[in-house]
């Protein structure tokens, strides 16, 4: 599936890749992707199946496994896999921020009232919406403030993050998604980065 | 994966990801490291091969080291494009803007507001509260659960430019949306006056606006199709709303040749008429059921009158009241249940009136075949527990003015009281007379003779009743407020319309012709010299809104505390704007007395049904309990039944 650019030109349509993770002891990282538009409807969702990693690979990846999952593997072959292509890829974990090599990347926060922001580290700039604080790089930062202003119009810029997660628990509870799982042709559509990957 | 040991040696197992794998490792003995994956893992994937090296420091021995290159993890990926991504994704390769095109199973984009700036208020416009659209249990593909698990909540959508409300919904009111909006079977029976009306419609309207409805059919009783129509004028102006009635011409064209998104009916009138909805059409009345001479049944005939006519199918039917389906072998019953319909909704404040086989009647035409007579309680809850919403005031509206409840006990006066006690004992004298001839019919009559004595001396015309009521109406016409007074009998009601004649008192009952009932109720509303409205059980329990009355006086009572409770209701229901009084008169020592008392044990065991699943086996007066109003405990089979 090749991604292409849904938005308009002018950027008066924006979508957002919402990408968030499930963390479960037991299975490891379930990744998912929803793009929505400006006003909150879905257009697209993919999830992964669960992703965990052995003891060696703990030992080898140290503190940058986990970017290294979220991130590179189960993050960009999300992204990459969509086909549309999102304006601004959406996270809530800073570990994922190398899902989206070619894309603006948004980081959100919920923010306490009375809690001050934490200062944005150069390149990063912070952008103060209604109880969020998103950061972004500061070549992105005016266009996507002007879009995320866009979204929290018509529903919480948090709130897709709930309906990912609900999505990947509905589909782990039916049983897609899990180990070993086999794909039926009725259901989602099936793929693996890795065998697509042999077959290129 | 557990590397052997190589011959003599130490051994030493190090990883290197994809892109170091040609990489020497160190030279340094490693620390064994062990490794345990049991087979299906779906871990990081080891792609590479594992490579043994012989290595040798100065001077030591050789140590072998084998290397295992680590490939990049195989993502297994599930997913794809919503309706609405792919009907935008089209447009987008087409260089159009997007169609706009509904998408199946989800809302129709919804019209945002156009400024892209922050809102010139400066406060957040998020939605407090997340309504979500789950899917219902009968929903079993992933992909089509999606399709509702990733839709926005309810308030972004409803919140949207295009779907305004004239007053903000209820939290719980949106959770009975969110119920109704994904569900082809669904029974919403929260308490009266929590606002069916107003959920069914917000769900009708989101429905029609996402494309899954064209033609909806909502079928109540006849005196409550004035107030759909205006509640559909309120909470949906935009959808269009046509009523069947009148003679049979307008009632075809009504049928056939409407374009309304919503069609009204009442259950006379669909029962007279059912021949548009069945497959072939036409041919007489093979049910017995009576019609109106005055307004004959229409055949399924085609407009021209020419031939036979497509049956009539609608995308959603909806049963307001539908406890008149309550008996599934009744010719109401058969009708609705002949109407082909994608969807299929019951509103009911009683789902169980008098028994659980009443919701039994009210699945076989919500889901046929889901429930059957005589189901255990238990099993019948669990098997309905997807398909029903029920919620009562004490439960979600924390807010709403309380309710007292007076039970009044009147002592009749020395005339009245002789007139009934010569009353009752001819009559329980009558009754042994009958010996095992004595039927419940006989009783029956008794009890009505009887409250109808408690209410006025029939020589007389004496009424200890009227005279407190007389009172207490001097002290709410006073207060300037407004007051319901029901009765079982049009007769009584219009006795005290005499008696009552300085508060300016309305009439609404079974004698008060249809076409003028709406402007009863709107001089009752508007006029501030008429502080009383007399209304029956029968035509006035159900359906009014009458919120702006301050107190509700039941004259006589009822024998189904669910009637009485729909009458307390016109009143008692959101929008009241203060505490609502309801006084319940009872005479004492009198049949009344007694009625009260065995009502007020169905009323406790039935809310024990809703607490605990278990229903009771009658909610009226059963047969047994008849005869004890009078002491007649007679040995089985004295009694029988009359039918």
């Amino acid at each position: 599936m090749k991604s292409t650019d849904a938005t308009d030109p002018h950027g008066d349509d924006p979508t957002f890749g919402y990408l968030a993770f499930l963390e479960d002891e037991a299975v490891g990282f379930t990744g998912g992707y929803l793009i929505v538009t400006a006003t909150g409807r879905p257009l697209e969702f993919h999830c992964t199946a669960p992703l965990a990693a052995s003891r060696a690979q703990q030992i080898l990846f140290g503190p940058t496994l986990r970017p290294y999952l979220l991130g590179e593997q189960l993050g960009r072959t999300l992204v990459r896999r969509s086909a549309i292509k999102a304006s601004v890829v959406v996270i809530a974990d800073a570990d994922a921020a190398p899902a989206a090599a070619d894309l603006p990347v948004v980081r959100l926060a919920a923010r306490e009232p009375s809690t001050p922001d934490q200062p944005a580290a150069a390149p990063q700039t912070a952008i103060r919406l209604p109880g969020v604080t998103a950061w972004a790089h500061q070549r992105h930062a005016q266009q996507a403030e002007r879009w995320l202003q866009q979204l929290t119009q018509s529903v919480d810029p948090c709130e897709p993050f709930e309906r990912i997660t609900q999505a990947i628990r509905e589909a782990q509870r039916l049983g897609q998604g899990q180990p070993g799982d086999q794909m039926s042709g009725n259901r989602l559509s099936a793929n693996t980065e890795a065998s697509d990957r042999r077959a290129a | 994966m557990q590397p052997k040991p190589a011959t003599g040696g130490r051994v030493a197992l190090s990883f290197a990801a994809a892109d170091l794998a040609a990489t020497p490792v160190a030279a340094a003995p490693l620390p064994l490291v062990g490794l345990d994956r049991p087979a299906g893992e779906h871990a990081l994937a080891p792609s590479g091969p594992a490579i043994t090296q012989s290595w040798r420091a100065a001077g030591d021995e050789p140590v072998q080291v084998a290397s295992l290159a680590v490939g990049p993890p195989v993502v297994r990926l599930f997913g794809r494009l919503l309706p609405e991504g792919a009907a935008r994704l089209t447009a987008s390769r087409a260089a159009r803007p997007p169609t706009g095109v509904p998408a199946v199973g989800v809302p129709q984009r919804i019209d945002r507001p156009t400024s892209d700036g922050p809102p010139s208020d400066g406060r957040p416009r998020r939605p407090r509260r997340c309504t979500r659209i789950r899917p219902p249990a009968d929903v079993v593909k992933l992909e089509d659960r999606l399709q509702y698990l990733l839709q926005p909540p309810l308030e972004a959508l409803l919140e949207s430019e295009s779907l305004r409300f004239p007053f903000h919904p209820f939290p719980y009111q949106l959770d009975g949306v969110a119920f109704l909006f994904p569900r082809r079977h669904a029974v919403l029976a929260d308490e009266m006056g929590l606002g069916k009306t107003m959920q069914a419609i917000t769900a009708v309207r989101l429905l029609a606006r996402s494309g899954q409805l064209t033609r909806v059919l909502l079928v109540c009783p006849k005196p409550l199709v004035s107030n759909w129509r205006r509640e559909f004028a309120l909470w949906a102006p935009e959808l269009s709303v046509a009523t069947v009635e009148g003679p049979p011409a307008a009632r075809r064209y009504a049928w056939r040749a409407s374009s309304a998104v919503v069609t009204i009916a009442n259950y006379e009138t669909v029962v007279r008429d059912r021949a548009v909805f069945k497959s072939p059409p036409g041919g007489p009345d093979a049910a017995g059921v009576t019609t109106d001479a005055a307004s004959p049944p229409i055949d399924g005939v085609g407009l021209d009158g020419a031939g036979p006519a497509t049956p009539l199918a609608f995308d959603l039917v909806i049963l307001d009241e539908s406890q008149r389906i309550k008996n599934p072998r009744g010719a109401t019953s058969g009708a609705v249940r002949s109407i082909a319909r994608t969807r299929s909704w019951a509103l009911t404040g009683t789902p169980i009136e008098n028994s659980t086989d009443d919701l039994a009647g009210i699945f076989d035409f919500v889901s046929p075949g889901l429930l059957a007579p005589g189901m255990r309680p238990r099993a019948m809850g669990a098997a309905v527990a997807d398909a029903v919403l029920r919620r009562t005031k004490e439960r979600v509206l924390t807010d709403l003015p309380p309710k007292l409840i007076r039970d009044e006990q009147i002592a009749l006066s020395d005339e009245q009281w002789q007139t009934y006690q010569r009353a009752e004992q001819e009559g329980v004298v009558a009754l042994g007379e009958r010996g095992a001839d004595v039927a419940i019919q006989h009783v029956f009559e008794l009890v009505l003779r009887l409250k109808q004595v408690c209410n006025f001396d029939p020589a007389t015309g004496a009424s200890s009743k009227a005279d407190r009521l007389e009172a207490e109406l001097e002290e709410c016409a006073a207060s300037g407020r407004k007051a319901i007074v029901f009765s079982q009998w049009v007769e009584t009601l219009e006795r005290l319309g005499e008696r009552l004649g300085r508060f300016g008192p309305v009439a609404y009952h079974g004698r008060v012709p249809h076409g003028r009932r709406d402007g009863v109720i709107e001089r009752f509303r508007s006029d501030p010299g008429c502080h009383v409205i007399l209304m029956s059980y029968g035509a006035g329990s159900v359906g009014l809104n009458l919120q702006f009355a301050g107190y509700v006086f039941l004259f006589d009572r009822w024998w189904n505390p669910a009637v009485e409770d729909q009458a307390i209701n016109r009143a008692h229901r959101i929008g009241a704007a203060g505490p609502v009084t309801v006084t319940r008169m009872t005479v004492a020592g009198t049949i009344e007395q007694r009625i009260d008392e065995v009502l007020a044990q169905k009323r406790e065991l039935f809310d024990e049904v809703f607490r605990a699943d278990s229903a009771p086996g009658s909610y009226g007066l059963s047969r047994r309990e008849l005869l004890s109003l009078f002491d007649l405990q007679s040995p089985e089979g004295r009694v029988r039944d009359a039918g």
